[in-house]
Parts: C-alpha cells; sequence; structure tokens
C-alpha cells in the first residue's frame, strides 16, 4: 500500500495535478462560500472541464472542490449568518454571536483549522477502511447487494423530514433508471416508441436538472436582498497555540463522527455537523458558553463536516453506493471518465485510486493554507450578487449538459428534470433519494434478479443470507423509527397549535 | 397547514394512480422463467408506488383533516409574483433551448443572460449587458476552442 500512496504522491505533486488540485480546492471554497451554491453545483459546473482531464487529474480537482466546499460554507455562515450550505448551518450557532464580539477572522481561523483535522481523519480512515472494505465487498452475493440499495434507500428517505416522501422519491429515482432498454432481457421499457428514451436518462442530466437547474427555477421566485457585510477588519485570523489546543478534542471526536455519519450511504455533512456539536456540547465542561461564540461550537461542526468527506468516499469507490449528494454527482462524474465504482476498484483503477489517496491529504493542507491567507479578502465572495449568479449558473448547466454528449436533446432533458425538481422542492419532497435511486436502481435490478436466478426464483434468499438480513432489519428497523419520531412531531406540532387558539 | 395536508392527500393519490398505470405497462413486458425478467422490477416498484401513495394519503383523509378543503390547492405556489417569475424563467428556459439550435449560443445566449438577470431582479443594465456579453463569448471560445465542443451557431436553413 505505502508503495501505491508513494506513487500518488508523485503524481499529485506534478505541475499540472497540483495546478489542477489548487484549482479545486480555491473554487471549492468560493462555491462553498456562496449562499445556494453548493459543493454538488460546483461539480456540475465542472463537468465539461472534467472529461477532457485524464480521470486522476479530474478526480482530485473534484475531491478538493468537495473538502474546501465544506469549509466554504462556513465563511458565510460566520459572517453573514446564512450557511454556504446545510452542512455549515451548525457553525453559525457559534461561528456568527463570535464574529458579532468582533472576532470574525478568529472564528474563520479556527474553522480552517478544525476543518484540516476532519480532513485528516477522514482521509486516514479512508485510506484504511476502503481496501478492507473492497476485500469484503468481493464477497457478496446478489442478494447482498440489492439489500445494500434498499439500505441506502432507507437511510436517505428516513433521514428526511417526511419519511414518505423520502421514501417515494427514492423509489421515483428507481422507477426513471427503469426507463430505456433493459439490461437483462434487451427489452425496451417505458420510451414510448422514442428512440432517443432507448438508451434511458443519463444520469448526469438528471443531476443537472434535479439539482442545478431545479436551483435556477426555484430561486426565481425568491426576492434577493443586498447581503448586508460586517463592517469589522478581518484580523488575528490564525488562532494562538492555547487556542488550536483547546479544540483539538473536540475536532478529533467530531472528526471520527464525521466519518462514521459520512459512510452511511445517503447521509452527509448537515447531519453529521449537528450530531457532532450535539454531542461535543454535551460532552463539554462548560455546555452553557455554547451558541455565544465558543471556539468549540466552530470547531465541532467544522471536523465533522470535513470529516464525512473521507467516510462519504468509503461506500462510493468500493461499493458504487455514494455517501451523500456531492458524492452521487462524483459518482456520475467517474462514470464519466469510464470508470464504474465497486470492489473491483482497486484492481481495476489501482492508480486513480491512490492518487485520490495522495490528493485527499494534499488537499487538506492546501485547503488550510488557502483558507488562512484567503480570510481576509473572503467577503469580496459574499458580494457576488445572486441576482447575477443564478442565470450565469443556467447558462453553465445548459453548456455543460450540451458538452455531455453534445446533443440539445440532453439539454431538454436535464430542463423536464429542473421542473421536476422544482415540484420536489415546492411539496418537500426530498431530492437527494431520488438521485440515491437513480445511482442504485440498476444495481439493485441487477442483483436481485442475478440472486433470483441463482436460488430458482426464492425470494427467501434475501433472508437467508446472514449479510443481507442485516441490511433489510437495519433498514425496516431505521424507517419504523423515523416514522415514529414523524408521528411524534407532527402531534408536538397539532398539540402547539391547539395550546396557541 | 391544511392547505399542505389536501395537497399531499391529492399527491398522494396522483403516486397511487401512477404505481397503477406503471404496474399495468410493465404487465405488458415479457416474463422470465427464473429471475426477474423485463417486467418483474418494474412491477416491484410499482407496488411500492402504491404502497407509499396510500401512505401518504390515507392517515390524512383517515383523521378528518380534509374537512372543507377538498379541492387541490397549490400550496407550494402561493406567492402569485414569485410563480409569474418562475413560470416565465421555466417557459424562456425552455425557449432558449428551443431556439438555440436555430439562433446559435452566441447571438442568443446574451440575450437570454440579459434577460434573466433582469427577472432574479438585478438593476444595474450595463454591467449586466457586459457580463452577459463577455461570459457569452468566453464560454463559447472555451468550449470551441478548449474543449472541443462545438456549440449551436446560426444557421439560416
Amino acid at each position: 500500500m505505502l508503495e501505491n500512496l508513494a506513487y500518488g504522491f508523485s503524481y499529485v505533486f506534478q505541475p499540472f495535478p497540483f495546478l489542477m488540485l489548487v484549482f479545486g480546492v480555491v473554487l471549492g471554497v468560493i462555491v462553498g462560500a456562496l449562499p445556494g451554491i453548493t459543493g454538488a453545483l460546483g461539480i456540475i459546473l465542472l463537468l465539461p472541464l472534467v472529461s477532457q482531464l485524464d480521470n486522476r487529474i479530474a478526480m482530485i480537482m473534484l475531491c478538493g472542490l468537495f473538502c474546501a466546499s465544506m469549509f466554504g460554507g462556513s465563511i458565510s455562515a460566520i459572517l453573514i449568518q446564512t450557511p454556504g450550505g446545510a452542512s455549515a448551518a451548525a457553525t453559525m450557532l457559534d461561528g456568527y454571536p463570535l464574529a458579532q464580539k468582533g472576532y470574525a477572522g478568529k472564528a474563520i481561523g479556527i474553522a480552517a483549522i478544525a476543518s484540516f483535522i476532519g480532513g485528516i481523519i477522514s482521509t486516514a480512515c479512508l485510506i484504511l477502511i476502503a481496501p478492507q472494505l473492497s476485500k469484503i465487498a468481493l464477497q457478496f452475493h446478489g442478494a447482498d447487494f440489492f439489500s445494500l440499495a434498499v439500505f441506502g434507500l432507507s437511510m436517505i428517505g428516513g433521514s428526511s423530514k417526511n419519511v414518505i416522501k423520502g421514501l417515494v422519491s427514492g423509489v421515483f429515482g428507481m422507477f426513471i433508471a427503469t426507463v430505456g432498454i433493459d439490461s437483462i432481457m434487451g427489452t425496451t421499457r417505458f420510451t414510448f416508441g422514442s428512440v432517443a428514451l432507448m438508451n434511458g436518462f443519463p444520469l448526469l442530466t438528471v443531476l443537472i436538472g434535479i439539482f442545478a437547474v431545479s436551483e435556477v427555477f426555484h430561486s426565481a421566485g425568491k426576492s434577493f436582498s443586498e447581503i448586508g457585510l460586517p463592517k469589522q477588519d478581518l484580523k488575528n485570523i490564525l488562532p494562538s497555540w492555547k487556542e488550536i489546543r483547546s479544540i483539538l478534542k473536540v475536532s478529533g471526536i467530531s472528526g471520527l463522527i464525521g466519518v462514521f455519519i459520512g459512510i452511511i450511504p445517503g447521509t452527509g455533512g448537515a447531519i453529521s455537523s449537528f450530531m457532532a456539536y450535539n454531542f461535543c456540547k454535551k460532552i463539554s465542561k462548560r455546555p452553557e458558553e455554547w451558541g455565544q461564540g465558543t471556539l468549540e461550537g466552530i470547531a465541532a461542526p467544522e471536523s465533522s463536516n470535513n470529516g464525512t468527506t473521507g467516510g462519504a468516499l468509503i461506500p462510493m469507490l468500493t461499493l458504487g453506493v455514494p455517501g451523500d449528494v456531492v458524492t452521487s454527482v462524483m459518482l456520475g462524474a467517474l462514470v464519466l471518465i469510464g470508470v464504474r465504482p465497486g470492489p473491483l476498484i482497486f484492481v481495476e483503477h489501482a492508480p486513480l485510486v491512490y492518487t485520490i489517496f495522495a490528493g485527499m491529504i494534499v488537499i487538506q493542507f492546501v485547503m488550510l493554507a488557502f483558507s488562512l491567507g484567503f480570510a481576509r479578502v473572503s467577503p469580496i465572495i459574499l458580494k457576488i450578487p445572486q441576482t447575477m449568479l443564478m442565470p450565469i449558473v443556467m447558462v453553465l448547466c445548459v453548456v455543460g449538459t450540451f458538452s455531455l454528449s453534445n446533443q440539445l436533446y440532453h439539454v431538454f432533458i436535464a430542463m423536464v428534470f429542473g421542473l421536476v425538481g422544482l415540484f420536489m422542492r415546492r411539496y418537500d419532497f426530498p431530492a437527494a433519494p431520488m438521485v440515491l435511486g437513480v445511482i442504485l436502481g440498476p444495481m439493485a435490478e441487477t442483483n436481485l434478479n442475478r440472486a433470483l436466478i441463482v436460488t430458482s426464483n426464492d425470494w427467501t434468499i434475501l433472508f437467508t443470507r446472514p449479510l443481507s438480513l442485516a441490511f433489510l432489519i437495519v433498514s425496516a428497523v431505521f424507517i419504523g423509527m423515523s416514522i415514529h419520531t414523524n408521528i411524534k412531531d407532527s402531534k408536538k406540532e397539532q398539540a402547539k397549535k391547539e395550546a396557541d387558539a | 397547514m391544511k392547505e399542505n395536508k389536501a395537497t399531499d392527500f391529492f399527491i398522494g393519490i396522483g403516486i397511487v394512480v401512477f404505481g397503477i398505470v406503471v404496474f399495468m405497462l410493465s404487465s405488458a413486458l415479457p416474463s422470465a422463467p427464473t429471475g426477474l425478467g423485463s417486467r418483474g422490477y418494474p412491477m416491484f416498484l410499482a407496488i411500492w408506488m402504491v404502497v407509499l401513495g396510500l401512505a401518504l394519503a390515507l392517515p390524512i383523509a383517515l383523521k378528518g383533516e380534509l374537512k372543507g378543503k377538498l379541492k387541490i390547492q397549490f400550496s407550494g405556489f402561493r406567492d402569485p409574483q414569485a410563480v409569474i417569475k418562475i413560470v416565465v424563467c421555466v417557459a424562456t428556459s425552455f425557449l432558449y433551448v428551443f431556439l438555440v439550435a436555430r439562433l446559435g449560443f452566441l447571438l442568443l445566449t446574451p440575450i437570454y443572460l440579459f434577460g434573466l438577470m433582469m427577472l432574479f431582479g438585478y438593476r444595474k443594465y450595463i454591467l449586466a449587458g457586459v457580463v452577459s456579453i463577455l461570459l457569452s463569448v468566453g464560454v463559447f471560445f472555451l468550449f470551441m476552442r478548449v474543449f472541443y465542443v462545438f456549440l449551436p451557431t446560426f444557421r439560416l436553413f
């Protein structure tokens, strides 16, 4: 492994790959800082470039963007109380109060260092866990893979505000993946005679529509106000050694929480950052200070959301199951450059995997250096008006989709899915389960079919294979618990309303 | 809140209907002696759609939360001004995709971009115009010369 890692480092430190890695990090911080522009959207905008690059360069650039966008979100959360993405929402709880006290620079500095710690922990876990998991995954039976897909969808569906809507979204995504020529018998399904639909809906086109185009459509209905930036000077960005020491424990714990949450398919930085914040607050010696601008309150969510990055890459690379929304788009990008993630990736694409590992380590250092150096001028990014940004995003989406296939038909499909995404947003149907459904649908079908052929249509195989059974039990328990929580919340809301009335 | 519940009820019913349609379409697909065949998996998904649609709609109906609300209310699109802006944005975007094949990227994109900026509420006209033109030209040449992606150009016939 060390030899392979050394190869990875030697590749990453070549001028052009390193330049693209830095480019990914810089873009990631910018994209992350802009409210409404997520890491997933950033990767979507880079797709035309991705298809032109060597797969190793493309992936380290995307990983750079992924990690840096997690940190970038903290800038706007700290300065203007508007998180760049959901992952940075918890950072706002202590980051903004600290900025209000005149220590915005220090808050950003702490966020950068905590992100670095979380990133390093997650990268270490990625390097240690991924090869082992891929070895285990090689022993998976078709039934295990099918149940894994069910598990992934249950996790992401169950984490939604409304579990039923989350599951509907996931099943709808799986249905979308059935359109076109089926892989089992070569029959055309749901094409209604259209030749264009025979190839089905391309994954990246669906992703662009659901995440990017729908965001622009949705934003069209919003009224944007000028962002009021704080008039304070961002100084003392680099914290003292004593301050760094005070966040080490919290950052370590939160980083591990992030890795754990990141590995679970369909979760992500938003969940992990709040979990880490609440957990670290509970174990803190001074919990009463949390929420008033404590350094630990910034470090916990920031370390945790960066912890999810490496964690989310583990199932994506080894099982082909994305850990979160951004890795869903990264998985699409991998397919675009001719790499099929799964247990065999360490055999078929070892140079790529070890370049990603080495790249992830280098990314953390580049991100730290850039974040600390860039913090002083970071408010400039926030001055870019959304009213100008969103139309630009739209044009880049159109061009990006066109570049994937040189067909305007695909742009049209992206627009249609943008419309679907808009309705889903407006009626609280989460988009992430749908995307996971599109990705996991073919995997679920192929493996269920394989399992049934091997057992001559014996469905009990799903319950007699220990791993498959474990996945199904966990899925059922999680869904049951989520529905229970939903009902409890709804009753509480009802009682509150009645009390108000 | 009741409006949301009513909308959710109708969406649930819509999902059930969609599931039934998918099931019927799937049943026309070929089956296989062992394994799923072409139809097994879509039918399996259709059954789940029906179950989930019912799970969304039934509790609302059973709790009697529909009383006096039995009409479709688009709770997701209540603000008329916002709806108009969204409709204009969606319509112009589809029109743009339709026309760009004929008028070309370079000719149409600055107009589309400028129009969207105005729709979104950007009011610095000169800057918006300059950005629209520069960005369109920049993207056009970047894709044509660097990425070798040939964006649509103007054609008379």
